[in-house]
């Protein structure tokens, strides 16, 4: 099976699931009990006329398919709606955070990667003290999740330390940096063990093989053969771990939004969701499982493709 | 009856001490789990106050003799609120990973031993839900069903089928290419009866080790839930909600309210995750 075939079909996939997907948000959503109307109108009790103006303007009388039709039009034309809490655009809504977002996530992406990787390859490469350190810290970090991390952190920082700001999202990039430092820690914690884990037992796994038994006696400085003969062995499963950690966090966001007072994607969906803004919850859980499905499927395909003893047909 | 030969007979007094001192890890992360389940079964008898007993006296009072992990900001017993919390935290993820647990094991055994049409129509139907994230999917509840217990547990029991419904199915397609299932079929043995009493059983350390996982990430999922308002609401005592309680008093400087329920949460997950561990080492399975 050639390469551009192989694409094709990941791509098809992945355009099926989330076509499936935006089905399933709609159906979900659409089955909500309560009246829509009644909810854009906002009042106590809105007269009939202007329910039957909302229902008109809302497209609400149309069956259902014709609805779901129009709501994913509007999707891909860069129009999700109108949201009934904000009574704005809801691409507008999203526009305004997606900065925020993208930078927390990019940034406990960073720390993931740089920590994990590094401390993974410590613990593996270093004595067996440090090795034993490093596994009871990854055990503990592992199971903090994100809200208690966060909390901890607020708890520290806000009463104890106070050199880094526990509240908001700041603005420019050296207050984005700022601000967003411990919501990062706290979203990456558990993610970081996790990737340092699965990195010590790959470059562990790596170092007893055969290839590098062959490669030291043939007399290669040990530098070399870390660098050309462990760690590139090593890279595939820490890659396809890493990747699939990334796409999670899209979900992590929420909470340490939520946490420290960020206003960003996350905090807009559960906000969103406690006040039955439908039109906002629909439109952020699409790009969720966008985020998240497209993430998986590159990480997926990458790893095939990098490793051909990775069976590509499923 | 053949009998039994053993070169020394092993001592039954003291077996459970000689286990913890091989392995003093499984041994604490014993004590955890169970201290856990016995706080939630007997919960009305072991906790010395009131859950909803508000004593405007005694806010935010310091751990002392009569209430040991403090009090809260209405004057709450924290520990009494922790003792009563591990009701709905432990029973949440314990409902997630039953009904999960079953729906995933006849999906990915059904998958695995029609093949072919059904196969095909499972996975990609599975593959539909896995681009749901857990927490994803239990804020769109909360959209459409409104908060409570029942929501969260019910979204998240859907959204952790298809990962135990893949390994299942994985594990259930290596079982019937081996041999004794074809001597069953030359048998006559029907297809229900190879699947539910010769593949079942040989699939169960799988499922168990499985599932002790999943409990561990659906407490986390569901306790995060709870922290963001959406599932069960105040004054209910539950270890996620008794956090997100807390945030004030922590900024107030009073974080026992909030920081007593978080050790909780993580003592729990890590012993669970080390009894994840110790089972696939004691069947043989290796973490994928």
């Amino acid at each position: 099976m050639n390469v551009i075939s192989f694409a094709l079909r990941r791509a098809l996939g992945l355009v099926l699931t989330l076509f499936a997907a935006s089905f399933l948000i709609f159906g979900g959503l659409y089955a909500a009990p309560g009246d829509p109307a009644a909810l854009l109108a906002g009042g106590q009790r809105p007269n009939p006329e202007v329910l039957a103006a909302i229902r008109a303007e809302y497209r609400l009388d149309d069956p259902f398919l014709l609805q779901y039709g129009h709501w994913l039009a509007g999707l891909l034309t860069g129009d999700p709606g109108t949201s009934a809490v904000y009574r704005t655009g809801v691409g507008g809504l999203i526009a305004e955070r997606a900065a925020t977002t993208a930078f927390l996530v990019a940034y406990a992406g960073a720390l993931i990667i740089a920590a994990g990787l590094g401390l993974g390859t410590l613990a593996a490469l270093g004595g067996p003290a440090v090795g034993r350190t490093l596994t009871v810290a990854t055990s503990a970090a592992q199971a903090a999740p994100p809200f208690v991390v966060a909390t901890l952190l607020i708890w520290l920082f806000a009463t104890r330390l106070g050199w880094l700001p526990v509240y908001g999202a700041g603005s420019g990039f050296a207050g984005r940096l700022e601000h967003l430092t411990l919501p990062a820690v706290a979203l990456a914690l558990s993610f970081t063990a996790y990737v340092a884990r699965v990195t010590r037992t790959a470059v562990r796994g790596e170092l007893h093989s055969d290839h590098v038994g062959t490669a030291e006696a043939r007399g290669l400085p040990r530098a070399a053969v870390v660098r050309r003969h462990v760690l590139r062995n090593a890279a595939a499963p820490v890659m396809t771990v890493s990747g699939l950690t990334l796409a999670g966090l899209f979900a992590g966001t929420a909470i340490v939004e939520e946490a420290f007072g960020v206003n960003g994607l996350g905090s807009l969906l559960v906000q969103s969701a406690a006040r039955q803004d439908m039109a906002v919850v629909m439109a952020l859980s699409m790009l969720i499982v966008t985020a998240f499905t497209a993430v998986n499927t590159l990480v997926d395909a990458a790893s095939a493709l990098l490793d051909p003893r990775v069976p590509q047909v499923r | 009856m053949s009998a039994i030969h053993a070169e020394r007979v092993p001592a039954v007094r003291g077996a459970l001490r000689r286990a913890a001192a091989r392995d003093p890890l499984l041994a604490a992360a014993g004590c955890v789990a169970a201290l856990a389940v016995a706080a939630a079964v007997a919960a009305p008898l072991i906790a010395p106050y009131d859950p909803a007993g508000v004593d405007q006296l005694e806010v935010f009072g310091p751990p002392s003799a009569a209430h040991w992990l403090g009090t809260d900001d209405l004057g709450r017993d924290v520990l009494s609120r922790i003792i009563h919390g591990a009701r709905p935290t432990l029973a949440g993820p314990a409902l997630v990973v039953l009904v999960s647990g079953v729906l995933g094991t006849a999906l990915g055994v059904a998958a695995a031993w029609f093949g072919g049409r059904t196969d095909a129509v499972l996975s990609r139907a599975l593959e539909v839900v896995l681009a749901f994230p857990g927490l994803v999917l239990a804020v769109i509840a909360a959209a459409v069903l409104g908060t409570g217990f029942a929501a969260p547990v019910v979204v998240l029991s859907i959204a952790y089928v298809p990962v135990l419904a893949r390994v299942v199915r994985a594990a259930a397609i290596r079982e019937a290419h081996l041999p004794y299932v074809e001597a069953l079929r030359l048998q006559g043995a029907s297809g229900p009866t190879i699947c539910l009493r010769h593949l079942l059983p040989n699939l169960a350390p799988l499922i168990l080790v499985q599932s002790t996982v999943g409990f561990g990430y659906a407490l986390l999922d569901l306790a995060a839930v709870n922290f963001l308002g959406l599932g069960l609401q105040p004054p209910a005592a539950e270890w996620g909600l008794m956090i997100a309680d807390g945030r004030s008093a922590v900024l107030g400087g009073h974080p026992g309210q909030a920081l007593f329920p978080a050790a909780a949460v993580v003592a729990v997950v890590v012993s669970v995750n080390v009894l994840g561990e110790r089972l696939a080492d004691r069947f043989g399975l290796v973490e994928a």
